[in-house]
């Protein structure tokens, strides 16, 4: 079923290929999309995979063989399509020119695998991004947002959206999620089949007015028969994030391509590579979705072996620094977050509101007393089932710890409106201020003298807490820390001094604030 | 008991019932006070004057029972009530000034917040009234930094600016050294001459004989004397108040 290709389509490979015969031998500086230019001698950190990459000169790129317009094998044996062009683009920016790619034939069910095994380098397969995925392999991008679409019969002009759709009778495939959306959102009439190929002819007999799925299947059986049908409309109803798949964690490789991809988003090479391949059948030249960044911060640097134990602190200060910063950005956004939302928490529960008083009621106790395991595994486990997902597990991670904290403040407001003399707000009250004028006004300016110091303690203990987010692919200090104590097996305690040190650095200049604002606010009564 | 036409009070109390738990504390209490009129309410200690004294702003609840001020039913917790508030001064036994706040700051933050007074405004009436209580050249200091006495007439100045239709003191000279009950009471006095709806929880006998126009007797949670002073000094009906003034004589 794959073996046909438009005439277009073959001629253009054939040209390519000519085009790559003659240019080769003047120095491979084309601009033609089937040959990208290669980057002469690129320099990369050592260790890095694109080091490694980069000094063998090959590369070994997992794509679809059989998915027209994206990977689809050629007369020649060389697949072609849009995902290849990205893998040569890559490939390109390492210096390996387009001959040296080894192209190795992924299908769906063993993608993982392949990356798993070392088998591929990078996987570009219409490679949806999801959370199963990731958690056995990384992504780059996504560099192409595929989506539902519809596909009718070329002389069709009813539907051009949707909601065209309504009431009239569509194939896809037996439960699958196009099947039950165009369905349940769209009221249109399901006529079921086993395959996509199996739908192709009760359009072409009119007996569906349409055919659903994923635009880029939908384009293929297009690009195969461009007089027959056509897609409804460029646009797509649903949105399926593709990325370049590569091994798990190899946080540097990653971020690399993902610059690269914005530079090929730059330059005009993305367009490029769309218009000469899915771009024949899909007009409308996707734009380059924002770039998923798991880390906010820049990558995790690489560990230093050092030949004194005690030199593992010195020979590894950027990693420590890094870490700190980590640990600081982590503690100041979520203790932000936690006195705000604890401030509230603590007013709501004084309030003559009954609901209010019994929401944060609850929220404290159950929230101060789990473990902030808990709520971290809450944050980056159960939020994303829940339908709730973060491009930056640190996103996860100030979640979990504000959310943690601010019981705790409530708890220090709380008790530090209780200090302040209920003739206060009696006679805030009497002069006819409102509730919230008088919590405002009188109460918390008062209450949060007293409660000052313990604050800071909460503070100090959000520091050290925000260590467990290490636990949850968060690298920070502690992070660090456990990667460098098991690097350097025989410096394990130099390692954790450092590691204290750090931590001193934040919680030590916290508890002198504590006793210089204690003395400085202190009132008379 | 004087009779009054309801219609004609500033201040109606009607029926009102109030218990702690068991405590029956206030006992079917009826009261109108008119505008303009000084009401001493006297008492032993744990017979309700207090707690009548601070249901009136509803500071306490009420179980059953009618409040009104100036014929409005005292309204539930919420902006309705606030506004009501505003027209009831308070003074309390133990000053309750602002601790964070400056003597000025004290006095203009209700004209400000509540009323919406621009700032230069606020202060001015302010120091007016800072004048007038006779702590002027306080006004920049901390409440801590003065004596009860002054304190206390820095609480009056305060509940003045709101411009109350009428002011409530429960028991403003109890937390005060001897020496300064007076002009604490100087203030009172003049207050009342210059015409303000006072109704004033205390002991002091002499003020009630000096500035009241009725005195209140409570006992138990219950009114049991309604007299002016005169009537109430010289020719106390029931036992319980000449229990209560023969006590006092004898000190």
């Amino acid at each position: 079923m794959t073996a046909f290709m438009t005439r277009r389509k073959s001629l253009l490979v054939a040209a390519s290929a000519a085009l790559a015969l003659s240019l080769s031998a003047c120095g491979g500086s084309s601009t033609s999309t089937s040959n990208p230019p290669v980057a002469e001698k690129p320099s990369f950190a050592a260790d890095t995979t694109m080091a490694k990459l980069s000094s063998a000169g090959k590369i070994v790129i997992g794509t679809k063989f059989d998915q027209p317009l994206f990977g689809q094998k050629g007369l020649d044996g060389k697949p072609v399509g849009f995902d290849v062009e990205m893998g040569k683009l890559i490939a390109g920016k390492l210096g390996i020119p387009a001959d040296k790619i080894e192209w190795k034939e992924t299908v769906s069910a063993n993608r993982e695998q392949f990356i798993k095994n070392g088998d591929v380098d990078i996987i570009v397969a219409t490679y949806t991004i999801n959370d199963k995925r990731k958690a056995e392999v990384s992504f780059a991008g996504p560099y192409y947002e595929a989506g539902q679409a519809l596909m009718v019969n070329k002389d069709n002009t009813s539907i051009t959206k949707p909601e065209d759709v309504k009431g009239k009778n569509v194939c896809s495939v037996t439960g699958s999620t196009p099947a039950a959306t165009i369905v349940e959102k769209y009221g249109a009439v399901l006529v079921p089949a086993a395959t996509y190929s199996a739908c192709l002819e009760p359009l072409r007999n009119k007996q569906v007015e349409a055919i659903t799925t994923d635009n880029v299947i939908l384009a293929g059986f297009v690009a195969k028969e461009p007089d027959a049908f056509k897609l409804a409309s460029d646009q797509t109803f649903t949105k399926e994030p593709y990325g370049i798949g590569l091994k798990k964690d190899d946080t540097v490789f990653r971020n690399w391509i993902n610059d690269q991809l914005e530079a090929f988003d730059k330059d005009g090479s993305y367009k490029k590579a769309w218009e000469a391949t899915a771009g024949t059948v899909i007009k409308t030249a996707p734009t380059l979705p924002a770039i998923n960044r798991h880390s906010r911060l820049s990558a995790p640097l690489p560990l230093r072996q050092p030949k004194e134990p005690m030199d593992v602190i010195i020979e590894n200060l950027p990693q420590y620094w890094d870490g700190f910063l980590r640990t600081l950005f982590l503690s100041v956004v979520s203790g932000i977050i936690a006195l705000i939302f604890g401030t509230i928490l603590a007013a709501a529960r004084v309030s003559p509101i009954a609901a209010l008083r019994g929401f944060s009621m609850t929220y404290v106790e159950i929230v101060r007393n789990t473990p902030l395991t808990i709520a971290f595994f809450f944050a980056a486990v159960v939020l994303p089932r829940l339908g709730v997902t973060f491009q930056q597990f640190e996103v996860a991670a100030i979640i979990a710890l504000s959310a943690y904290t601010s019981a705790f403040i409530a708890e220090a407001v709380r008790s530090g409106v209780n200090s302040v003399p209920v003739g206060q707000a009696e006679a805030a009250r009497s002069i006819g201020m409102k509730f919230s004028q008088v919590l405002s006004l009188i109460i918390l300016p008062q209450a949060l003298r007293t409660v000052i110091p313990p604050m800071i303690n909460i503070l100090i203990a959000l520091v050290k807490n925000s260590s467990v987010a290490g636990a949850f692919y968060v690298l920070e200090l502690f992070g660090y820390g456990r990667q460098l104590a098991n690097a350097n097996g025989d410096a394990v305690l130099w390692v954790l001094v450092g590691v204290a040190f750090f931590y001193l650095l934040i919680t030590v200049p916290l508890g002198y604030v504590a006793t210089v604002v204690e003395r400085k606010v202190a009132i008379a009564r | 008991m004087t009779t009054q036409v309801p219609g004609d009070a500033l201040v109606s109390l009607n029926a009102v019932n109030k218990h702690y738990g068991q405590l029956h504390v206030l006992k079917d209490i009826n009261l109108n006070v008119r505008k303009g009129e000084v009401v001493v309410v006297i008492g032993p200690s744990g017979s309700g004057k207090s707690t009548l004294c601070r249901a009136i702003n509803r500071l306490e609840t009420i179980d059953d029972g009618v409040i009104k001020i100036d014929g409005k039913v005292l309204p539930e917790e919420g902006k309705e009530l606030a506004k009501l508030r505003a027209d009831v001064g308070m003074v309390f036994q133990s000053f309750n000034l602002f601790a964070h706040k400056t003597i000025l700051e004290n006095v203009t933050l209700g004209p400000i917040k509540v009323k919406g007074l621009s700032k230069t405004e606020a202060d001015k009436d302010a120091m007016a009234l800072l004048e007038r209580v006779g702590v002027g050249h306080q006004a920049p200091k901390l409440p801590a930094q003065l004596s009860g006495g002054q304190q206390q007439r820095v609480a009056i100045a305060r509940a003045l600016a709101m411009k109350p239709k009428v002011m409530l003191f429960d028991e403003p000279t109890s937390a005060l050294d001897p020496e300064m009950i007076n002009e604490v009471l100087d203030v009172m006095i003049q207050l009342a001459k210059e015409g303000m709806t006072m109704i004033v929880v205390t002991h002091e006998m002499g003020f009630a004989r000096k500035a009241a126009d009725r005195v209140v007797f409570m006992a138990d949670g219950q009114i049991v004397e309604d007299a002016t002073p005169e009537e109430f000094f010289t020719n106390p009906k029931s036992s319980r108040a000449k229990d209560f003034l023969s006590k006092l004589l004898t000190h």
